[in-house]
């Protein structure tokens, strides 16, 4: 099992260079001079030339490459214009909302998920069955902002359970602020995960391995949840897997809608103040959270399917 | 294998996403195959909207009107006005102008480009497919919407940038989807008899793997569409796509959200509307076409 | 809940079963009725199509969605069962049958087992969830059971998962797991199969210990009537879904099948005897479901078959207590005046 997880982290680390790269390049080959982006048109020549050198803009590019490189090796994300900060701290402050706010949209994922694929399974032709089948046929469709902007509305404003946004200092205060948001990612990834679940479970429910615990006389309940879920929930793990970049996403907009203050608002917020430093090193750190979450799914696969592991 | 093995053996269970139903439809529907014609036609009505909307729209979508601000739903306003006085129907339909056409065209570039790479990654394997595959697992490893923001900020503002963004990111899922269905043809038959009969490489992909791999890319270009919808609506949303005054429901929901607690639903719910239309459209068309390619088969 | 240990295991009466398929319901068994003495092993045979499989998993309450159970009861240790109901009720007391009294051995090991749950646990699940088994009683039993069915170093085995596992192995798993709730009678829907020719055979003489040991009745489903030879007492033909000929005694049959089918079976089964015989092959197919016809499914493919085969429902006409032959033509029977075999169908 460890060999088993070292192999997969060694074959992880191309993904994570070409990460890296990309997001250096991104940057780096963009039109534009950042330094007078940062400094504003009206800045003279030669303090945009003194930026330049600062941000070691006027070596080769070769050369910043490799200091990029250094940098990360020590955990420098570089320096934010706009806020006047070393990113990596900023990053330390941003980066735990935004996991929490995927994990916890994550776990709403399954919570609302599996019950309505379990019944829908098991009642192809109930009322549960239909409302999913609705439900995800509008959801699917409906941008996720618009999603948070209705939950906001009936939530928030009509009936006020949950706060309409921000992110207060106390800790019962943002659990309870993180609900809505988490909910509104979640409910992006729902049919999704629904559709998958209900798959995985009907071909469960169908299969020889359950009509032969029912033959050794197993209840319907420890068949439904040691044979059935077991079974589905690993491809519910890999669809969660997959899934996680559309969680990002998700967060990256509905911080915007309820005022998180996370890593997609930081991202927002260097763009829209052109700070090209922040928007890098968010990129990256994206980027590298889903190989991380990849890496997550894979192991969390093999504790689920002893199969996997001989591969 | 790649790193992503799991999510590897997962895009096998569940890719390609076409294949399964993305839409409700009960079983009189399927049997006729109306999802299709309805699917066709949801998405003809937008489509047309789009292009007559200067005959449609019965007001001018950009001139504000302060007299006539948040006006309900009447017969000479059929969707109310926004806070500015501007008939919201009329937006909505030139909302379809700009959506859609930026939508339906950036699927062409990352359509062909996957077809190409797919192709030829699935036919000759090796370190050609190697390289691609991993490029691929690159690109995926960045969230979605992330890579696409982060070059539209790097190319500023407007279609061109939100194409390019939309190519760059978008061509992974064609390329994936056609390698996968070259892989299985590379191993037929007809490819050995074409080749014994000295037909060139180029003669065989162009003229056998092109039209059999088409279809499923076709079908997969439908839910594209969807996205692609998306991904511009919610660049409007943010500040970062369409520019206002130019109609698009992106921005017309930014706008209309802080009348929502106000009870100024009109300004949010229409554009909503017909985002979900549009995408039920595409999806009823996306399930119709998977449907008739399995009847033609 | 009484048991009446006397009483038979098993009796099976007017099974007619009908299978949807897309939309058409077609006739899959047609008036079944067999039954098993205590400690009887009765071999269910025909051919694949025949709707072996089919009335073991009615007999259990697993078939599948599209099969609804149109006639027929059945009695299991002195309770009655009206098999066409579909209630809750009737469910619950088929399924507290399951195991219990009732248990079966699937054709495929290699699917009918959970592929990520350890087989040790798969063996005793539904026994120690049954009878309150701590988890290290459960275990011992798990051992216990796994030396009965012939796995020398259970204790090595015990946690491994299927995949881990031969198909010999696997099936030896799936015995142990029908056994362990000590059922009266085992359904067996051929179990070897899908296994090497040579762990088929270590596979038939362990049923052959086990019914020794455990003193619990066999429903054998085969397609091969040599096994029926080897572990049977007693014997059913199935064809197209209804029973052709039926005996409580094996060597009747085998010594004078009086039912043409029986007799082309008996006929195309490799004897090592006659090994440099060409093997008799039936002509024509199996009947698919779409073309069950009335009268006799086999007039078809019958050598004796006259006009009077394709009409009606085709009476018992062995005239023997304890055997069934549903022919109108029996086999070195002269009727008529017509030779046998003189028409040919």
């Amino acid at each position: 099992m460890l060999r088993w997880f070292a192999r997969r982290l060694l074959l992880a680390i191309p993904v994570v260079w070409g990460v890296v790269t990309i997001s250096f390049f991104m940057m780096h080959l963009a039109p534009g001079d950042p330094a007078r982006t940062a400094l504003g048109e009206k800045a003279s020549n030669a303090s945009v030339a003194a930026l330049r050198h600062q941000w070691g803009l006027d070596q080769s590019m070769p050369l910043q490459y490799l200091n990029y490189l250094k940098q990360l090796v020590h955990g420098d994300l570089g320096t934010s214009v706009y806020y006047h900060a070393p990113i990596t701290s900023l990053m330390a402050q941003r980066l735990p909302v935004t996991i929490i706010l995927v994990v916890l949209s994550a776990i709403l994922t399954m919570l609302i998920s599996v019950p309505l694929a379990s019944r829908s399974a098991t009642h192809p032709n109930g009322i549960a069955a239909v409302a999913v089948r609705l439900f995800n046929a509008v959801v699917q469709g409906a941008p996720t902002f618009f999603i948070g902007a209705m939950l906001i509305l009936f939530l928030g404003v009509r009936i006020a359970i949950f706060p309409a946004g921000g992110y207060p200092a106390d800790i019962g205060g943002r659990a309870w602020a993180l609900v809505l948001p988490a909910l509104t990612i979640a409910l992006g990834t729902v049919p999704i995960m629904v559709r998958g679940l209900r798959a995985a479970m009907i071909e469960s429910y169908g299969s020889e391995y359950v009509a032969f615990a029912r033959s050794k006389g197993l209840p319907e309940r420890p068949i439904r949840y040691g044979y059935v879920l077991r079974n589905a929930g690993i491809s519910g793990v890999s669809i969660l897997g997959i899934q996680v970049g559309a969680l990002a996403s998700g967060a990256l907009v509905i911080e915007q809608v309820f005022a998180i203050p996370g890593m997609g608002s930081m991202l927002m917020t260097g763009i829209l103040n052109r700070d090209y430093a922040l928007v890098q090193a968010c990129t990256l750190v994206f980027g590298l959270l889903v190989v991380v979450v990849y890496l997550g799914t894979d192991l969390a696969y093999a504790r689920l399917d002893p199969r996997a592991r001989l591969s | 294998m790649t790193a992503t093995d799991a999510a590897a053996i997962a895009r096998t269970a569940i890719t390609p996403p076409s294949r399964k139903s993305r839409v409700w439809a009960p079983a009189w529907m399927r049997r006729h195959n109306l999802q299709l014609w309805i699917g066709a036609g949801m998405l003809g009505l937008m489509v047309l909207a789009a292009i007559f909307a200067p005959l449609i729209a019965p007001h001018d979508p950009t001139t504000p009107d302060a007299a006539h601000a948040l006006l309900p739903v009447s017969a000479d306003h059929l969707f109310g006005t926004d806070n500015l006085g501007r008939d919201i129907f009329s937006r909505v339909v030139y909302g379809a102008r700009s959506d859609l056409t930026i939508a339906i065209v950036a699927v062409v570039a990352p359509f062909v480009i996957g077809l190409a790479f797919g192709i030829v990654s699935g036919y000759f394997g090796g370190w050609f497919d190697s390289i691609m595959m991993r490029l691929a697992d690159i690109v995926t490893a960045f969230p979605f919407f992330i890579l696409v923001i982060a070059l539209v900020f790097l190319m500023g503002n407007g279609a061109l940038s939100i194409f390019i963004a939309i190519t760059c990111v978008s061509w992974v899922a064609y390329a994936r989807l056609v390698r996968g269905e070259a892989m299985v043809l590379r191993n037929k038959e007809f490819v050995a008899a074409c080749q014994a009969s000295g037909i060139s490489t180029i003669g065989i992909l162009v003229r056998h793997f092109v039209p059999n791999v088409v279809s499923q890319a076709i079908v997969y270009a439908m839910s594209d569409i969807v996205m692609n919808v998306g991904v511009i609506v919610t660049l409007s949303y943010l500040g970062l796509g369409i520019t206002p005054p130019t109609p698009d429901w992106g921005s017309m929901m930014a706008g209309g959200q802080q009348f929502l607690a106000g009870g100024f639903y009109g300004m949010t719910l229409f554009p909503a509307g017909a985002v979900i239309w549009t995408s039920l459209a595409l999806s009823f068309l996306g399930d119709g076409l998977t449907h008739q390619l399995r009847i033609d088969r | 809940m009484t048991v009446d240990s006397t009483g038979e295991p098993l009796i099976v009466e007017g099974l007619s079963l009908a299978l949807d398929i897309g939309g058409v319901q077609l006739n899959a068994l047609r008036d079944v009725s067999f039954s098993l003495r205590p400690g009887e092993a009765r071999g269910l045979v025909g051919e694949s199509g025949s709707g072996k499989s089919l009335t073991l998993r009615a007999i259990l309450g697993l078939l599948p969605p599209n099969a609804r159970i149109t006639s027929g009861r059945m009695v299991v240790a002195g309770q009655e069962f009206d098999l066409t109901r579909t209630d809750r009720d009737h469910r619950r007391r088929i399924a507290r049958l399951r195991g219990a009294q009732i248990a079966m051995i699937f054709q495929e090991p290699g699917v009918a087992l959970n592929p990520v749950v350890p087989v040790g646990r798969q063996i005793v699940d539904a026994v120690a969830r049954r009878n309150g088994l701590t988890k290290r009683a459960a275990r011992e039993y798990a051992l216990h059971l796994m030396e009965l069915v012939g796995i020398h170093d259970a204790a090595a085995k015990i946690d491994a998962y299927p995949f881990e596992l031969s198909g010999g192995l696997k099936q030896r798993v799936m015995i142990a797991a029908a056994v362990a709730g000590e059922p009266q009678l085992i359904l067996c829907d051929e179990p070897t199969t899908a296994l090497d020719v040579t762990v088929q055979k270590q596979i038939l003489s362990l049923f052959t210990h086990l019914r020794d040991e455990l003193h619990a009745s066999l429903l054998y489903v085969t397609h091969d009537l040599a096994v029926v030879a080897q572990l049977c007492d007693s014997v059913t033909v199935l064809y197209s879904g209804e029973v052709m000929e039926s005996s409580d005694d094996l060597r009747a049959v085998f010594d004078g099948a009086q039912h043409p089918y029986t007799e082309a079976l008996l006929h195309s089964t490799p004897d090592v005897d006659r090994i440099e015989q060409r093997l008799y092959s039936i002509p024509g197919s199996a009947a698919s479901l779409s073309d069950r016809t009335d009268g006799c499914q086999f007039a078809p493919r019958c050598e004796y078959a006259r006009d009077d085969c394709r009409t009606g429902s085709i009476p018992d006409t062995s005239g023997t207590p304890g055997r069934v032959v549903r022919c109108l033509h029996k086999v070195g029977a002269p009727a008529d005046g017509v030779p046998v075999g003189g028409i040919d169908g």
